[in-house]
Order: structure tokens, then C-alpha cells, then sequence
């Protein structure tokens, strides 16, 4: 076990038509703690592969550095680095059954018979793979192959594990069974763990720090609770949370000394948490980003803003409200009230004043308070 | 109307004649293989020649003539040398050089790649005179070659003891392609990443050839192996073209021999049993090639 570091590293590939698109991964800079759980989450093509695969050693690097503990990885041959590496195919050894695909390490290594032997059957009840030993690769569903490409990752010991899109091709209930497997076994053997996914719930739920990628780049990197509170820009407030944060251009409105978030076209106005009185001023535009969650139906009593249902969707047990504040603009706010409410009908809305967020049109960079 | 039960209302004859219509192609074809093959399974049991003017029904009499003659067990012998030098040579080199190939994707592989189909464009017959002019020893290039090296008139198709090798060595040159781009596509289709995990697991070249990329690529060897021993031990071309046979009887496998007695000594019905033999023999070795390969297609893919 040990520290996994990369600095400013860059991945480009030659593409003649979009010099902008040249680098898959572009001066990204990550730490990970001797024992930690990392995930890295983007949508696909955001390098996040890229960069799992650079730690490995199948994909040079462009420039910057990698380092496992002390050792600069760089030049090193992928089966030097120390790394276990599960693939998101799988990518079993066809011809060779459960336990030699789980030995195979070992075995290229010349290690003895006996220490295979025992070395693999200790593995192999850890993953739940124990009554696999004989079968073929072909014979396994999606979650066993996944168990047994995990063991096969896990049984030399390594130093970092690296785990890409592990769960990407199950079913939703075997999903959530591994997924909490890993997060067991991740706590009992305590390896460095690098998970790479497009699946903020798989990364929320797994990992103690999230790194966000977006085009080659590292937007944030923290806590679950950070990038979900305190997401830097738009990209991430944006990407992490389901139903996602409501994200819309108002400008800003003065009116007898109080500022309020205008919605230019029907006019609705929201009043802006007095935290951001000395960074707004009236007229400027902004971008209001606040969760559906954060948004409450208050009484008829005056603080609140007037706004008219426009669909209402009764989902269980909760209730999503779709309200239109422009041509093609809907805020959406969740309740868990037993109110059925009718389209068309009046009611009152109040954002969370410390969940309130606001990004810069421009740049889409956080205004901080 | 009342009708009465069970009984169907009866189908237009463009329905009920589909099915038939739908197989008469092959049908048709099957007739077109089976007739020349029932007629040949025919005169072999004939006296017909074309010195004759009748023929009549002699039983078994060229079956039993053929495996006395001393001449028939020659060609035997001659059939499987050619047939396992030549099949032999082209697996190994062709696997060998489609790895190689395959190893690094540049320009220069690719290039390589199509010009490695050239001698698949040549008829064999073609092939062989353009060796033959290369292997002539007074104004043949690899003469000159070979007096570099201080070999002077190497006996090339002249000589009983090279002429095999001379006929193969043009069979490699011709058919090796052949297997390098069956094999080059075999490895094209294998998937990439279990050999990306064999790179992180750190098997040696050695042990990730025999653990992993040669079972997943047999499936495609046999198919190699298979046309290959087929056509090579039913050879003509190229040891007509090149000797006809000789020097001497060296060169007389089944195909030249059965040749030989059709039309240059006109009996035909003594002809017969030499290609319906090589041709129970080819069916027995190819029928058990392809159970195999079925067997080995099911390791491949891991069942």
C-alpha cells in the first residue's frame, strides 16, 4: 500500500482536425492518501479512462509524472508498477478456468505451487468466488466475472488497485450488492483504491474523495459532502446530485434596498440571501444554481414568491413540482408534502439561503459570498 | 359453408410450392457435385479407356490392380511428404510471421500486410515457371546469389534428392500468405484487453504465447490447417509446371499419377480408384480436423 501521486500529467493524442481537442487529459494534478478510496467521475471521453490507464502503464504519458509511494512509475513496465488493475470488460483469460485466470499473476512470476495454491484460495472466498475455481470464463454471469477480475487484481498484493467502471455493465440489484462488496472489501484489506466511473452515486457512495474531470481537466476534487455542498462551478453543481441542481441565468434586481434574483421573462423574483449583498449589485447577471431539494413551498405570508404549477409528479414517496419561469426554463423542486398540487395553481416558493448558490456566467466559476 | 372438422382449406400451389423453391439452388448444385461423383465411382468399376470403343462392368478389378502396384504406394508416400512438408512449413512460418506483423500497427506493417497477399494473385502455375527461370542455373538470379556464397549449380527440380524441396519451397512461397492472413485476421478479432491484463500481470512473451494467445488463436489455425492439408495433398499445379512429375517418379503423388494414367496412357477406368482413394482419404483426415476444430473453437471462447 502506498501513496498514489500525479502530477500536472497530459495525455495528447494527434487530431488534425481540433488542435483544442488534443489533449484527453490536460495538466491533471491528483493525490491520493495511502489507504484512501479515490473516485474519479465525468461523463465519458472526459480522460478519466485515460488517466486510469496512464497510472497502469498501457498508455504513455504525454508529459507530467506519476509516483507510487516514492518511486517515480513514469518508465516503469506495467508489470513493475505494483498495480492491480480491474478491467471494465472484465478481460478474462478465455481459455483458462476461474483459478488459473486468478493465478495467472503469480504463475508468470514463477511463484511456487503451494503459494499459488494458498495465495488464491485465500483470495478467492474474499471475493465469493471460492465455488467458481473450475468454470470458464464463459460460463460466468456479469457480477461473477467482475468478482473474479477483481481477485485476479487483488491476489498480488498491490500497492494501488485501480478499478474502471466496475460496475457499469450489471443489473441494477447486482450493481448495488458489489458495490457494497467492494466498499467491504476495500475496508478490510485497506488498499489504495483508484475507482473510475460516470456514476456519481457509485462515486459518492464508494469513494472518500471524489476527483470531477470534465474535457481532460480536474474541476474538484474533495469530500462527497464537499462537491455536493459546495460545488466550484457549474460543471460540477451541475453534474453531481439527482434530479440535478436547477441552474438558470437571472439578473439582479434592486428594489427599496433589498436584491432579488430576477427571472427575466415572467418576471418572477426571488430574494437573494443576504450573504451575497456585497458581491451583487443590481443589473449584473449571474447564474443561480439551487438543488430541487432546496427550494421549499412556504405560506401565503408575503416572503415568499408567486409562481404558478406547471406539472406536477407524484413519484412515491416524493413529489417533483415543475414550475415555468421563461420559454423553455422549468425549476424543478421536490416536497415530501401530501399535497397533490394541480397545474396552474398559485403557490409560493422560498429558496434554502445557505444552499443558494451563484456561478459567473462567463467563466462558470462559484461567486463566493 | 359448413366444413367438416380437421380439414384444412387447401393452400394455392405458389405457397406450397415455396419450400421446394427455396432449396432447388442448392438442390441443383448438389446434383451438379453428386453426378461426376457417382459416374467416377462408376467407371472405376469399368474398363473404360479411351482406346476402346466399349466398355464393360469389371467389378473391383482396378481397386485391386491399384493396391498391388508398387507405383500406387509411391505416390502415397510422395502425396504425404509434399503434403506435411508443405502444410508444415506454412503454419509454422505463417504464424510466425503474422505475429510478427501484428506486433506494432505502423505504416510500414500495413504496407507490409497487402504486399504479402501478392503471391496469392498469382496462379501457382505462373508461380512456378517464375521460379523456375529463378532457379535456373545459368540465368537464373538465385544462382548468382548462391555463387556468393560459394555454391555453384545447385541441382534445384533437376535432382531427385531437391526436387521435393524445390516443389515445396514454391508451395510455402505461394501459400504462406494464405495462412498469414488468416491468422492476421484471427488476431485482429482476439479482444485487447486480456492481453492489456497479461501486460500488468507480467507474463513473459513465452507464457502469455501458450497460455493465452495461442489457445484463443487455434480455432484459427485449423481452419489454416485444414485447407491447407486439403489442397496440398490433391497438389497439381505447381509439381506439373515444374517437373511433371520428375525426375524420374520423384515428384508422382496421387493427383499426377492418376493423371498419368487417364490421359497419357488413356485408361480411364484404371485412373478412377487413384482419386477416389485421395479423395476417402481427404474426407476421413478433414472430418476429423473439423470435429476438432469445433472442440477447439469451445476452448477458445472459454466454454
Amino acid at each position: 500500500m502506498a501513496r498514489l501521486t500525479l502530477k500536472n500529467v497530459f495525455k495528447r493524442y494527434r487530431n488534425k482536425k481540433n488542435e483544442a481537442a488534443d489533449y484527453a487529459v490536460n495538466d491533471f494534478s491528483l493525490s491520493c492518501d495511502d489507504g484512501e478510496f479515490v473516485g474519479i467521475l465525468g461523463p465519458s471521453g472526459c480522460g478519466k479512462t485515460t488517466t486510469l490507464r496512464m497510472v497502469a502503464g498501457l498508455e504513455e504519458i504525454t508529459r507530467g509524472d506519476i509516483y507510487i509511494g516514492d518511486t517515480l512509475i513514469n518508465n516503469l513496465h506495467p508489470k513493475d508498477r505494483n498495480i492491480g488493475l480491474a478491467f471494465e470488460d472484465y478481460a478474462l483469460y478465455p481459455p483458462l478456468n476461474v483459478y488459473e485466470n486468478i493465478a495467472f499473476n503469480l504463475s508468470a512470476k514463477g511463484v511456487a505451487r503451494e503459494e499459488i495454491d494458498r495465495r488464491v484460495r485465500e483470495i478467492a472466498p474474499l471475493m465469493k468466488v471460492d465455488d467458481l475455481l473450475e468454470m470458464k470464463p464463459a460460463g460466468l454471469s456479469g457480477g461473477q466475472k467482475q468478482r473474479v477480475n477483481i481477485a485476479r487484481a487483488l491476489v498480488r498484493n498491490p500497492l494501488v488497485l485501480l478499478l474502471d467502471e466496475p460496475l457499469s455493465h450489471l443489473d441494477g440489484k447486482m450493481r448495488q450488492i458489489l458495490r457494497t462488496e467492494i466498499k467491504r472489501i476495500h475496508n478490510k484489506i485497506k488498499c489504495t483504491t483508484v475507482l473510475v466511473t460516470h456514476d456519481q452515486l457509485e462515486a459518492m457512495s464508494l469513494a472518500d474523495r471524489i476527483a470531477i474531470m470534465n474535457d481532460g481537466k480536474l474541476q474538484q476534487f474533495g469530500t462527497p459532502l464537499e462537491v455536493y455542498d459546495n460545488p466550484v462551478n457549474v460543471f460540477v453543481a451541475g453534474f453531481i446530485g439527482e434530479p440535478p441542481m436547477n441552474l438558470m441565468k437571472v439578473s439582479i434586481l434592486e428594489e427599496s434596498g433589498k436584491l432579488f434574483f430576477l427571472f427575466p421573462k415572467k418576471g418572477i423574483r426571488v430574494a437573494v440571501p443576504s450573504r451575497y449583498r456585497s458581491a451583487l449589485r443590481s443589473g449584473m447577471e449571474v447564474t443561480l444554481g439551487v438543488r430541487p431539494t432546496d427550494i421549499f413551498i412556504s405560506s401565503d405570508d408575503g416572503t415568499g414568491s408567486e409562481v404558478t404549477v406547471d406539472v406536477f409528479e407524484n413519484l412515491g414517496d416524493e413529489k417533483r413540482i415543475s414550475i415555468d419561469v421563461g420559454e423553455e426554463d422549468f425549476l424543478t423542486l421536490m416536497t415530501e408534502d401530501e399535497r397533490r398540487y394541480k397545474k396552474g395553481e398559485k403557490i409560493h416558493l422560498r429558496f434554502h439561503e445557505e444552499k443558494t448558490h451563484i456561478f459567473d456566467p462567463e467563466t462558470g466559476d462559484r461567486i463566493q459570498a | 359453408m359448413a366444413e367438416k372438422a380437421g380439414q384444412y382449406q387447401k393452400q394455392p400451389l405458389s405457397v406450397r410450392a415455396r419450400p421446394y423453391l427455396i432449396i432447388a439452388p442448392a438442390l441443383l448444385l448438389t446434383i451438379g457435385i453428386l453426378y461426376p461423383f457417382v459416374t467416377a465411382i462408376y467407371y472405376s468399376l469399368t474398363n473404360l479407356s479411351f482406346r476402346r470403343p466399349t466398355m464393360k462392368f469389371i467389378g473391383l478389378e482396378n481397386w485391386i490392380s491399384m493396391f498391388k502396384d508398387p507405383t500406387f504406394w509411391h505416390a502415397v508416400w510422395v502425396t504425404a511428404k509434399y503434403a506435411f512438408v508443405t502444410t508444415g512449413s506454412e503454419m509454422v512460418l505463417g504464424l510466425g510471421i503474422a505475429l510478427l506483423i501484428c506486433k506494432k500497427d505502423n505504416f510500414f506493417s500495413r504496407i507490409l500486410k497487402v504486399i504479402l497477399v501478392f503471391p496469392l494473385m498469382v496462379a501457382p502455375v505462373i508461380a512456378t515457371i517464375i521460379w523456375q527461370l529463378m532457379t535456373n542455373t545459368s540465368v537464373g538470379i538465385i544462382e548468382k546469389f548462391l555463387n556468393l556464397l560459394g555454391i555453384y549449380g545447385f541441382p534445384w527440380a533437376s535432382s531427385p534428392s531437391t526436387a521435393l524441396f524445390t516443389a515445396a519451397m514454391i508451395d510455402v512461397w505461394v501459400y504462406t500468405p494464405f495462412v498469414i492472413v488468416l491468422v492476421v485476421a484471427g488476431i485482429n478479432s482476439l479482444p485487447k484487453s486480456p492481453f492489456e491484463s497479461a501486460q500488468i500481470d507480467g507474463g513473459s512473451a513465452w507464457f502469455t504465447f501458450k497460455n493465452l494467445t495461442l489457445p484463443m488463436l487455434k480455432p484459427f489455425l485449423y481452419i489454416a490447417l485444414i485447407f491447407r492439408l486439403m489442397a496440398s495433398m490433391q497438389e497439381y499445379g505447381i509439381i506439373f509446371a515444374l517437373t511433371k512429375g520428375g525426375p524420374g517418379d520423384t515428384l508422382m503423388n496421387l493427383s499426377l499419377t492418376a493423371y498419368n494414367k487417364g490421359f497419357a496412357f488413356l485408361k480411364f477406368g484404371e485412373a478412377m480408384p487413384y482419386i477416389l482413394f485421395l479423395w476417402i482419404v481427404i474426407y476421413i483426415i478433414s472430418k476429423k480436423l473439423v470435429s476438432n476444430w469445433l472442440i477447439v473453437q469451445r476452448k477458445a471462447s472459454g466454454r
